[in-house]
Protein backbone atom coordinates (compact mmCIF):
# COMPACT_ATOMS: atom_id res chain seq x y z
CA UNK A 1 0.00 0.00 0.00
CA UNK A 2 1.60 3.16 -0.83
CA UNK A 3 2.32 5.66 1.96
CA UNK A 4 1.46 9.17 0.93
CA UNK A 5 4.05 11.82 1.35
CA UNK A 6 2.73 14.61 -0.17
CA UNK A 7 5.10 17.67 -0.87
CA UNK A 8 1.59 20.18 -0.72
CA UNK A 9 2.25 23.61 -2.20
CA UNK A 10 -1.16 25.58 -2.51
CA UNK A 11 -0.48 27.46 -5.92
CA UNK A 12 -3.69 29.76 -5.00
CA UNK A 13 -4.27 30.98 -1.63
CA UNK A 14 -5.59 34.71 -1.10
CA UNK A 15 -4.89 36.96 1.97
CA UNK A 16 -6.05 39.94 3.40
CA UNK A 17 -9.64 41.44 3.85
CA UNK A 18 -11.84 41.68 0.67
CA UNK A 19 -14.50 43.64 -0.48
CA UNK A 20 -16.93 40.97 -0.71
CA UNK A 21 -16.70 37.85 1.01
CA UNK A 22 -18.72 36.08 4.02
CA UNK A 23 -17.49 35.90 7.46
CA UNK A 24 -15.83 32.86 6.84
CA UNK A 25 -13.46 34.01 4.26
CA UNK A 26 -12.25 36.45 6.50
CA UNK A 27 -8.85 34.60 7.49
CA UNK A 28 -5.73 36.80 9.04
CA UNK A 29 -2.45 35.73 8.41
CA UNK A 30 -2.22 32.96 10.99
CA UNK A 31 -5.63 31.59 10.53
CA UNK A 32 -4.51 31.08 6.92
CA UNK A 33 -1.62 29.16 8.07
CA UNK A 34 -3.73 27.54 10.39
CA UNK A 35 -6.36 26.88 8.25
CA UNK A 36 -3.61 25.14 5.46
CA UNK A 37 -1.77 23.02 8.20
CA UNK A 38 -4.60 21.58 9.48
CA UNK A 39 -5.06 19.25 6.16
CA UNK A 40 -1.15 19.02 6.44
CA UNK A 41 -0.08 22.34 3.88
CA UNK A 42 2.72 24.44 4.83
CA UNK A 43 3.65 25.84 1.70
CA UNK A 44 1.97 28.33 -0.44
CA UNK A 45 1.69 30.87 -3.40
CA UNK A 46 0.04 33.52 -1.54
CA UNK A 47 -1.76 36.72 -3.58
CA UNK A 48 -3.19 40.22 -1.60
CA UNK A 49 -6.96 40.30 -1.70
CA UNK A 50 -6.13 43.90 -1.35
CA UNK A 51 -3.74 44.06 -4.46
CA UNK A 52 -7.07 42.28 -6.05
CA UNK A 53 -9.93 44.43 -4.53
CA UNK A 54 -8.19 47.79 -4.01
CA UNK A 55 -4.75 48.57 -5.21
CA UNK A 56 -2.54 46.45 -7.05
CA UNK A 57 0.39 48.54 -5.83
CA UNK A 58 -0.44 48.75 -2.06
CA UNK A 59 -1.38 45.30 -2.10
CA UNK A 60 1.19 43.77 -3.31
CA UNK A 61 3.34 46.18 -0.63
CA UNK A 62 0.93 44.79 2.00
CA UNK A 63 1.29 41.57 1.00
CA UNK A 64 4.97 41.39 0.64
CA UNK A 65 5.36 42.78 4.54
CA UNK A 66 2.92 40.21 5.79
CA UNK A 67 4.57 37.32 4.63
CA UNK A 68 8.21 38.38 5.23
CA UNK A 69 10.04 35.98 7.12
CA UNK A 70 7.15 33.94 6.86
CA UNK A 71 9.04 30.22 5.53
CA UNK A 72 6.55 28.24 3.33
CA UNK A 73 4.92 31.78 1.79
CA UNK A 74 5.59 32.75 -0.99
CA UNK A 75 4.15 36.06 -2.44
CA UNK A 76 2.38 36.20 -6.40
CA UNK A 77 2.12 39.72 -7.19
CA UNK A 78 -0.96 40.69 -8.75
CA UNK A 79 0.22 42.74 -11.79
CA UNK A 80 -1.39 45.39 -14.68
CA UNK A 81 0.36 45.96 -18.09
CA UNK A 82 2.40 49.30 -18.28
CA UNK A 83 1.03 51.28 -20.58
CA UNK A 84 -1.03 53.77 -18.30
CA UNK A 85 2.45 53.87 -15.99
CA UNK A 86 0.17 52.57 -13.70
CA UNK A 87 3.00 49.49 -13.19
CA UNK A 88 6.64 49.48 -14.44
CA UNK A 89 7.57 48.26 -17.66
CA UNK A 90 10.27 45.40 -18.76
CA UNK A 91 13.43 44.61 -16.69
CA UNK A 92 12.26 47.06 -13.66
CA UNK A 93 8.92 45.08 -13.66
CA UNK A 94 11.61 42.37 -12.90
CA UNK A 95 13.62 44.26 -10.18
CA UNK A 96 9.97 45.06 -8.59
CA UNK A 97 9.04 41.41 -8.08
CA UNK A 98 12.13 40.36 -7.51
CA UNK A 99 12.96 42.83 -4.53
CA UNK A 100 9.99 41.28 -2.81
CA UNK A 101 10.45 37.81 -3.74
CA UNK A 102 7.48 37.58 -5.83
CA UNK A 103 8.43 34.06 -7.99
CA UNK A 104 4.79 34.66 -9.87
CA UNK A 105 1.99 37.15 -10.66
CA UNK A 106 -1.37 37.06 -11.07
CA UNK A 107 -3.69 39.06 -13.22
CA UNK A 108 -7.38 40.14 -12.93
CA UNK A 109 -7.83 41.56 -16.45
CA UNK A 110 -11.97 41.14 -15.97
CA UNK A 111 -12.16 43.01 -12.88
CA UNK A 112 -9.54 45.22 -13.85
CA UNK A 113 -10.52 46.43 -16.88
CA UNK A 114 -7.78 45.79 -19.19
CA UNK A 115 -7.68 42.72 -22.17
CA UNK A 116 -5.35 39.97 -22.69
CA UNK A 117 -5.34 40.92 -26.30
CA UNK A 118 -1.88 41.75 -27.79
CA UNK A 119 -3.07 45.24 -27.58
CA UNK A 120 -2.99 45.33 -23.86
CA UNK A 121 -0.82 42.63 -23.05
CA UNK A 122 2.46 42.65 -25.24
CA UNK A 123 4.72 44.87 -22.71
CA UNK A 124 3.63 42.62 -20.03
CA UNK A 125 3.64 38.87 -21.16
CA UNK A 126 6.55 39.40 -23.10
CA UNK A 127 9.20 40.00 -20.15
CA UNK A 128 7.09 37.51 -18.33
CA UNK A 129 8.03 34.75 -20.90
CA UNK A 130 11.21 35.59 -21.63
CA UNK A 131 11.77 35.48 -17.80
CA UNK A 132 10.08 32.61 -17.16
CA UNK A 133 7.56 34.11 -14.53
CA UNK A 134 4.38 31.91 -14.58
CA UNK A 135 1.03 33.86 -15.17
CA UNK A 136 -2.19 33.10 -12.96
CA UNK A 137 -5.49 33.78 -13.77
CA UNK A 138 -9.13 33.03 -12.97
CA UNK A 139 -10.92 31.23 -15.42
CA UNK A 140 -14.13 33.69 -14.57
CA UNK A 141 -11.21 36.39 -15.65
CA UNK A 142 -10.66 35.68 -19.67
CA UNK A 143 -12.45 33.73 -22.38
CA UNK A 144 -10.96 30.84 -23.60
CA UNK A 145 -10.38 32.10 -27.14
CA UNK A 146 -8.50 34.73 -25.48
CA UNK A 147 -6.40 32.29 -23.51
CA UNK A 148 -5.44 30.30 -26.99
CA UNK A 149 -4.41 33.35 -28.07
CA UNK A 150 -2.26 34.21 -26.03
CA UNK A 151 -1.06 31.64 -25.62
CA UNK A 152 -0.17 30.80 -29.53
CA UNK A 153 1.76 35.03 -28.95
CA UNK A 154 3.39 33.50 -26.10
CA UNK A 155 4.54 30.12 -26.54
CA UNK A 156 6.70 30.66 -23.65
CA UNK A 157 4.84 31.53 -21.47
CA UNK A 158 2.89 29.21 -18.16
CA UNK A 159 -0.63 30.48 -17.46
CA UNK A 160 -1.78 28.60 -14.46
CA UNK A 161 -5.99 29.07 -14.94
CA UNK A 162 -7.16 29.05 -11.69
CA UNK A 163 -10.61 27.37 -10.33
CA UNK A 164 -11.29 25.81 -13.90
CA UNK A 165 -14.56 24.11 -12.80
CA UNK A 166 -15.80 20.26 -14.15
CA UNK A 167 -17.88 22.05 -16.96
CA UNK A 168 -15.15 23.36 -19.17
CA UNK A 169 -13.38 20.42 -20.09
CA UNK A 170 -14.80 20.70 -23.73
CA UNK A 171 -13.01 24.25 -23.34
CA UNK A 172 -9.66 23.12 -21.92
CA UNK A 173 -8.89 20.25 -24.12
CA UNK A 174 -7.62 21.17 -27.15
CA UNK A 175 -6.04 23.96 -25.36
CA UNK A 176 -3.78 21.73 -23.41
CA UNK A 177 -3.09 19.31 -26.37
CA UNK A 178 -2.12 22.86 -28.50
CA UNK A 179 -0.43 24.57 -25.50
CA UNK A 180 2.21 23.16 -23.36
CA UNK A 181 2.47 26.27 -21.07
CA UNK A 182 -1.60 25.98 -19.94
CA UNK A 183 -1.55 24.72 -16.89
CA UNK A 184 -4.70 23.65 -14.69
CA UNK A 185 -5.04 24.91 -10.70
CA UNK A 186 -7.10 21.87 -9.37
CA UNK A 187 -8.82 23.21 -6.57
CA UNK A 188 -12.43 22.96 -8.48
CA UNK A 189 -11.53 20.48 -11.35
CA UNK A 190 -13.63 18.29 -9.87
CA UNK A 191 -15.06 16.64 -13.00
CA UNK A 192 -15.07 13.01 -12.34
CA UNK A 193 -12.23 11.33 -12.74
CA UNK A 194 -10.86 14.88 -14.24
CA UNK A 195 -7.73 14.26 -12.39
CA UNK A 196 -7.13 10.84 -13.67
CA UNK A 197 -7.91 12.04 -17.51
CA UNK A 198 -5.62 15.46 -17.44
CA UNK A 199 -2.77 13.01 -16.50
CA UNK A 200 -3.46 10.64 -18.90
CA UNK A 201 -3.95 12.77 -22.00
CA UNK A 202 -1.15 15.31 -21.01
CA UNK A 203 0.96 13.78 -18.20
CA UNK A 204 0.66 15.66 -14.67
CA UNK A 205 2.96 18.60 -15.17
CA UNK A 206 -0.22 20.12 -16.23
CA UNK A 207 -1.74 20.24 -13.03
CA UNK A 208 -1.02 21.90 -10.33
CA UNK A 209 -2.95 21.67 -6.67
CA UNK A 210 -4.29 24.82 -5.06
CA UNK A 211 -6.91 25.43 -2.39
CA UNK A 212 -8.91 28.22 -3.43
CA UNK A 213 -8.37 29.22 0.04
CA UNK A 214 -10.29 31.08 1.88
CA UNK A 215 -13.26 30.89 -0.78
CA UNK A 216 -12.82 27.24 -0.45
CA UNK A 217 -12.08 25.26 2.44
CA UNK A 218 -8.87 23.01 1.69
CA UNK A 219 -9.93 19.98 2.80
CA UNK A 220 -11.75 18.79 -0.40
CA UNK A 221 -8.86 19.84 -2.42
CA UNK A 222 -6.95 17.75 -0.86
CA UNK A 223 -8.77 14.74 -1.13
CA UNK A 224 -9.16 14.83 -4.75
CA UNK A 225 -5.47 14.38 -4.85
CA UNK A 226 -4.97 11.93 -2.26
CA UNK A 227 -7.37 9.76 -4.05
CA UNK A 228 -6.53 10.26 -7.19
CA UNK A 229 -5.78 6.90 -9.13
CA UNK A 230 -2.42 7.82 -10.39
CA UNK A 231 1.37 7.28 -9.43
CA UNK A 232 2.97 8.52 -6.88
CA UNK A 233 5.63 10.66 -8.86
CA UNK A 234 2.54 11.96 -10.72
CA UNK A 235 1.04 12.73 -7.11
CA UNK A 236 3.89 14.83 -5.67
CA UNK A 237 4.20 16.50 -9.19
CA UNK A 238 0.57 17.91 -9.07
CA UNK A 239 0.90 18.28 -4.95
CA UNK A 240 3.65 20.80 -5.48
CA UNK A 241 6.56 19.71 -7.69
CA UNK A 242 5.69 21.20 -10.75
CA UNK A 243 4.81 24.30 -9.16
CA UNK A 244 8.17 24.87 -7.69
CA UNK A 245 9.82 23.87 -10.69
CA UNK A 246 7.66 26.62 -12.53
CA UNK A 247 7.97 29.40 -9.85
CA UNK A 248 10.75 32.28 -10.97
CA UNK A 249 13.81 31.75 -9.46
CA UNK A 250 14.79 34.94 -9.89
CA UNK A 251 12.38 36.08 -7.01
CA UNK A 252 14.96 34.57 -4.36
CA UNK A 253 15.74 37.19 -1.87
CA UNK B 1 -7.15 16.08 13.56
CA UNK B 2 -9.44 13.08 13.12
CA UNK B 3 -9.91 9.32 12.32
CA UNK B 4 -11.95 10.54 9.01
CA UNK B 5 -9.27 13.17 8.11
CA UNK B 6 -6.21 10.69 8.89
CA UNK B 7 -8.41 7.97 6.13
CA UNK B 8 -9.09 10.76 3.67
CA UNK B 9 -5.30 12.35 4.13
CA UNK B 10 -3.59 8.81 3.33
CA UNK B 11 -6.10 7.90 0.40
CA UNK B 12 -7.52 5.48 2.36
CA UNK B 13 -11.94 4.99 2.58
CA UNK B 14 -13.62 5.93 5.01
CA UNK B 15 -15.06 1.57 5.23
CA UNK B 16 -15.92 1.55 8.73
CA UNK B 17 -17.97 4.23 8.78
CA UNK B 18 -22.04 4.96 7.24
CA UNK B 19 -21.32 7.02 4.20
CA UNK B 20 -24.82 7.48 2.53
CA UNK B 21 -24.55 9.84 -0.35
CA UNK B 22 -27.80 11.44 -0.82
CA UNK B 23 -27.66 13.10 -3.96
CA UNK B 24 -26.58 11.30 -6.89
CA UNK B 25 -27.10 10.97 -10.44
CA UNK B 26 -25.99 8.85 -13.42
CA UNK B 27 -25.45 8.65 -16.58
CA UNK B 28 -23.89 11.40 -19.11
CA UNK B 29 -25.39 14.75 -19.44
CA UNK B 30 -24.93 17.07 -22.56
CA UNK B 31 -23.31 20.20 -20.69
CA UNK B 32 -19.63 18.46 -20.41
CA UNK B 33 -18.00 15.58 -20.87
CA UNK B 34 -17.53 13.09 -18.17
CA UNK B 35 -14.17 11.41 -18.14
CA UNK B 36 -15.02 8.49 -15.72
CA UNK B 37 -17.85 5.93 -16.57
CA UNK B 38 -20.67 7.80 -15.16
CA UNK B 39 -22.73 3.79 -15.50
CA UNK B 40 -23.90 2.52 -12.55
CA UNK B 41 -20.87 0.14 -12.23
CA UNK B 42 -18.60 2.87 -12.70
CA UNK B 43 -20.44 4.70 -10.00
CA UNK B 44 -19.17 2.21 -7.46
CA UNK B 45 -16.18 1.79 -8.51
CA UNK B 46 -15.87 5.92 -7.48
CA UNK B 47 -17.88 4.58 -4.60
CA UNK B 48 -15.87 2.17 -3.65
CA UNK B 49 -12.49 4.41 -3.45
CA UNK B 50 -13.75 6.91 -0.83
CA UNK B 51 -16.14 4.56 1.11
CA UNK B 52 -19.27 5.19 0.38
CA UNK B 53 -21.79 2.56 1.61
CA UNK B 54 -24.52 3.66 -0.94
CA UNK B 55 -25.74 6.48 -3.39
CA UNK B 56 -29.45 7.91 -3.55
CA UNK B 57 -29.71 8.09 -7.31
CA UNK B 58 -31.82 10.21 -10.33
CA UNK B 59 -30.06 9.18 -13.47
CA UNK B 60 -29.46 12.63 -15.61
CA UNK B 61 -32.00 12.15 -18.23
CA UNK B 62 -34.65 12.47 -15.33
CA UNK B 63 -33.72 15.65 -14.71
CA UNK B 64 -33.27 16.72 -18.20
CA UNK B 65 -36.17 14.82 -21.05
CA UNK B 66 -37.26 11.80 -19.96
CA UNK B 67 -38.02 10.74 -16.26
CA UNK B 68 -39.48 7.35 -17.08
CA UNK B 69 -36.11 6.51 -18.79
CA UNK B 70 -34.55 7.59 -15.80
CA UNK B 71 -36.14 5.50 -13.51
CA UNK B 72 -36.09 2.30 -15.72
CA UNK B 73 -32.33 2.99 -15.69
CA UNK B 74 -31.99 3.41 -12.12
CA UNK B 75 -34.40 0.52 -11.33
CA UNK B 76 -31.57 -1.61 -13.49
CA UNK B 77 -28.50 -0.01 -11.24
CA UNK B 78 -30.31 -1.07 -8.21
CA UNK B 79 -30.99 -4.38 -9.06
CA UNK B 80 -27.51 -4.89 -10.38
CA UNK B 81 -26.13 -3.47 -7.29
CA UNK B 82 -28.00 -4.56 -4.65
CA UNK B 83 -27.57 -2.10 -1.49
CA UNK B 84 -25.15 0.25 -3.27
CA UNK B 85 -27.70 2.04 -5.38
CA UNK B 86 -30.89 3.12 -4.83
CA UNK B 87 -33.10 4.83 -6.99
CA UNK B 88 -35.14 7.76 -6.65
CA UNK B 89 -38.33 8.22 -8.92
CA UNK B 90 -37.59 11.07 -10.66
CA UNK B 91 -40.96 13.46 -11.53
CA UNK B 92 -41.15 15.73 -14.48
CA UNK B 93 -44.06 18.19 -14.47
CA UNK B 94 -43.66 18.35 -18.31
CA UNK B 95 -45.35 15.39 -18.38
CA UNK B 96 -49.50 14.68 -17.96
CA UNK B 97 -50.39 14.01 -14.44
CA UNK B 98 -51.81 10.67 -15.22
CA UNK B 99 -48.27 9.32 -16.14
CA UNK B 100 -46.96 11.53 -12.67
CA UNK B 101 -49.24 9.15 -10.73
CA UNK B 102 -48.71 5.72 -12.63
CA UNK B 103 -44.87 6.46 -12.02
CA UNK B 104 -44.87 6.91 -8.90
CA UNK B 105 -46.76 3.95 -7.93
CA UNK B 106 -44.71 2.10 -10.21
CA UNK B 107 -41.70 3.24 -8.22
CA UNK B 108 -42.96 3.89 -4.67
CA UNK B 109 -45.50 1.04 -4.23
CA UNK B 110 -46.74 -0.60 -2.40
CA UNK B 111 -44.69 0.96 0.42
CA UNK B 112 -43.28 -2.47 1.48
CA UNK B 113 -41.33 -3.41 -1.22
CA UNK B 114 -40.91 -0.08 -2.95
CA UNK B 115 -37.75 0.15 -5.90
CA UNK B 116 -37.38 3.91 -4.96
CA UNK B 117 -36.69 5.46 -1.57
CA UNK B 118 -37.44 9.29 -2.87
CA UNK B 119 -39.07 11.33 -5.73
CA UNK B 120 -36.30 13.64 -7.52
CA UNK B 121 -37.48 17.11 -9.10
CA UNK B 122 -35.40 19.56 -10.65
CA UNK B 123 -38.00 22.65 -11.04
CA UNK B 124 -34.66 24.55 -12.75
CA UNK B 125 -34.53 22.08 -15.43
CA UNK B 126 -37.94 21.52 -16.27
CA UNK B 127 -38.47 25.21 -16.24
CA UNK B 128 -41.38 25.22 -13.75
CA UNK B 129 -42.08 26.24 -10.28
CA UNK B 130 -41.59 23.66 -7.69
CA UNK B 131 -44.81 25.18 -6.38
CA UNK B 132 -46.68 25.18 -9.84
CA UNK B 133 -50.19 23.15 -10.19
CA UNK B 134 -48.68 20.50 -12.34
CA UNK B 135 -46.51 19.48 -9.26
CA UNK B 136 -49.37 18.93 -6.61
CA UNK B 137 -50.18 15.22 -7.88
CA UNK B 138 -46.27 14.60 -6.92
CA UNK B 139 -46.49 16.33 -3.83
CA UNK B 140 -50.41 15.03 -2.72
CA UNK B 141 -48.62 11.44 -3.15
CA UNK B 142 -45.56 11.96 -1.23
CA UNK B 143 -47.75 13.70 1.62
CA UNK B 144 -50.10 10.46 1.09
CA UNK B 145 -46.80 8.30 1.93
CA UNK B 146 -44.43 10.33 3.80
CA UNK B 147 -42.06 9.96 1.45
CA UNK B 148 -39.16 12.15 0.98
CA UNK B 149 -38.42 14.63 -2.00
CA UNK B 150 -35.25 15.92 -3.33
CA UNK B 151 -35.55 19.41 -4.76
CA UNK B 152 -33.13 21.12 -6.35
CA UNK B 153 -32.66 24.62 -5.19
CA UNK B 154 -30.78 27.76 -6.33
CA UNK B 155 -30.93 31.51 -4.82
CA UNK B 156 -32.57 33.62 -7.14
CA UNK B 157 -34.08 31.11 -9.09
CA UNK B 158 -38.08 32.20 -9.30
CA UNK B 159 -38.88 28.06 -9.91
CA UNK B 160 -36.87 27.04 -6.86
CA UNK B 161 -35.60 29.63 -4.79
CA UNK B 162 -35.06 28.16 -1.37
CA UNK B 163 -38.10 29.98 0.21
CA UNK B 164 -40.39 28.57 -1.94
CA UNK B 165 -40.25 25.80 -0.22
CA UNK B 166 -41.91 27.14 3.20
CA UNK B 167 -45.35 27.32 1.46
CA UNK B 168 -44.50 23.52 -0.05
CA UNK B 169 -43.69 21.97 3.47
CA UNK B 170 -46.50 24.11 5.38
CA UNK B 171 -48.87 22.46 3.17
CA UNK B 172 -47.63 19.04 2.82
CA UNK B 173 -45.97 18.49 6.32
CA UNK B 174 -45.63 14.64 6.00
CA UNK B 175 -43.27 15.38 3.10
CA UNK B 176 -39.43 15.30 4.72
CA UNK B 177 -38.25 17.92 1.76
CA UNK B 178 -34.15 17.77 1.00
CA UNK B 179 -33.07 21.55 0.20
CA UNK B 180 -30.86 19.92 -2.72
CA UNK B 181 -27.35 21.91 -2.47
CA UNK B 182 -29.03 24.67 0.07
CA UNK B 183 -29.64 26.69 -2.54
CA UNK B 184 -26.01 26.96 -3.84
CA UNK B 185 -24.35 30.04 -2.96
CA UNK B 186 -23.44 31.97 0.13
CA UNK B 187 -27.07 34.11 -0.14
CA UNK B 188 -28.62 30.68 -0.92
CA UNK B 189 -27.68 28.75 1.89
CA UNK B 190 -28.78 31.67 4.26
CA UNK B 191 -32.08 31.44 2.72
CA UNK B 192 -31.81 27.59 2.81
CA UNK B 193 -31.13 27.99 6.46
CA UNK B 194 -33.69 30.82 7.31
CA UNK B 195 -36.56 28.41 5.78
CA UNK B 196 -35.38 25.25 8.09
CA UNK B 197 -35.10 27.20 10.78
CA UNK B 198 -38.71 27.65 10.34
CA UNK B 199 -40.20 24.43 9.28
CA UNK B 200 -38.56 21.38 10.83
CA UNK B 201 -39.74 19.10 7.68
CA UNK B 202 -36.83 20.72 5.68
CA UNK B 203 -33.58 18.69 5.58
CA UNK B 204 -30.24 21.01 4.30
CA UNK B 205 -28.40 19.04 1.32
CA UNK B 206 -24.07 19.95 1.31
CA UNK B 207 -23.77 18.76 -2.33
CA UNK B 208 -22.05 21.23 -4.63
CA UNK B 209 -18.73 21.66 -6.20
CA UNK B 210 -17.38 25.23 -4.72
CA UNK B 211 -16.99 23.74 -0.67
CA UNK B 212 -17.04 26.57 0.72
CA UNK B 213 -14.78 28.01 4.02
CA UNK B 214 -16.74 27.38 7.10
CA UNK B 215 -20.22 27.04 5.13
CA UNK B 216 -20.92 23.46 6.77
CA UNK B 217 -19.93 24.97 9.93
CA UNK B 218 -21.96 27.54 9.77
CA UNK B 219 -24.92 25.18 8.92
CA UNK B 220 -24.69 22.89 11.61
CA UNK B 221 -24.49 26.17 14.20
CA UNK B 222 -27.64 26.96 12.45
CA UNK B 223 -29.86 24.36 12.72
CA UNK B 224 -27.93 21.77 14.26
CA UNK B 225 -26.28 18.73 12.95
CA UNK B 226 -29.37 16.69 12.50
CA UNK B 227 -30.76 18.07 9.57
CA UNK B 228 -27.86 18.24 7.08
CA UNK B 229 -27.05 14.74 4.52
CA UNK B 230 -24.18 14.08 2.51
CA UNK B 231 -24.46 14.38 -1.18
CA UNK B 232 -21.66 14.65 -4.15
CA UNK B 233 -23.97 15.02 -7.18
CA UNK B 234 -21.97 12.03 -8.44
CA UNK B 235 -21.06 11.47 -11.65
CA UNK B 236 -21.86 15.22 -12.14
CA UNK B 237 -19.03 15.90 -9.99
CA UNK B 238 -16.37 13.90 -8.81
CA UNK B 239 -17.44 12.08 -5.00
CA UNK B 240 -13.64 12.74 -3.64
CA UNK B 241 -13.42 16.29 -3.00
CA UNK B 242 -16.84 16.12 -0.65
CA UNK B 243 -15.52 13.17 1.33
CA UNK B 244 -12.04 15.57 2.07
CA UNK B 245 -14.83 18.27 3.15
CA UNK B 246 -16.66 16.96 5.59
CA UNK B 247 -14.16 14.84 6.81
CA UNK B 248 -11.57 18.01 7.60
CA UNK B 249 -14.81 20.06 8.64
CA UNK B 250 -14.48 21.81 12.10
CA UNK B 251 -17.81 20.11 13.92
CA UNK B 252 -17.32 17.49 15.89
CA UNK B 253 -17.06 13.56 15.22
CA UNK B 254 -20.93 12.99 15.73
CA UNK B 255 -21.58 15.75 14.24
CA UNK B 256 -19.56 14.17 11.15
CA UNK B 257 -21.41 11.02 11.77
CA UNK B 258 -24.86 11.89 11.73
CA UNK B 259 -24.05 13.97 8.31
CA UNK B 260 -22.23 11.39 6.69
CA UNK B 261 -24.72 8.49 6.89
CA UNK B 262 -27.20 8.92 10.29
CA UNK B 263 -29.53 11.54 8.90
CA UNK B 264 -29.77 10.01 5.07
CA UNK B 265 -30.17 6.94 7.23
CA UNK B 266 -33.35 8.15 9.12
CA UNK B 267 -34.89 10.45 6.49
CA UNK B 268 -35.00 7.13 4.08
CA UNK B 269 -35.96 5.01 6.44
CA UNK B 270 -32.90 3.08 6.48
CA UNK B 271 -32.41 0.04 8.85
CA UNK B 272 -28.50 0.91 9.99
CA UNK B 273 -25.77 -2.33 10.19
Amino acid sequence: METLVVPWFDANCLLGPQAAAPAEAWLDLDATIEALAAVGIDRALVTSAVARDYDPLAGNERLAGELAGRAGLVPCFVVLPPDTGEFPRGDALLAYLAAAGARAVRIYPRLHNFGIGARWTAGLFGPLAEAGIPVLIDATQADWPEVDDVLSRHPALTLIICRPGYRLIRWAWPLLAAHCGLVLETSLWQACGGIEAVVERFGPERLVFGTGLPEAAPGGAVSMITYAQIAPEARAAIAGGTLERLLWDGGRP
Amino acid sequence: MNRWWDLVSRGQPLADELVIDAHAHMGPWQAFAIPADPSAAGMVRRMDLVGVRCCIAAPHYGIGPDMVAANRIAEDAARSFPGRILPYCCVSPNVPAEAIIAELGRMLLPRDRPIAVGIKIHPSMHAYPAVGERYRPMWEFAQEHAIPVLAHTWAGDPHCRPSAFLDVARRYPSVPIILGHSGGSWAGVDEALEAALARDTLVLDITASLLKQGLLERMVRTVGSERILFGTDLPFIDCRAQIGYVASARINDEEKRRIFGLNAAWVFGMAVA
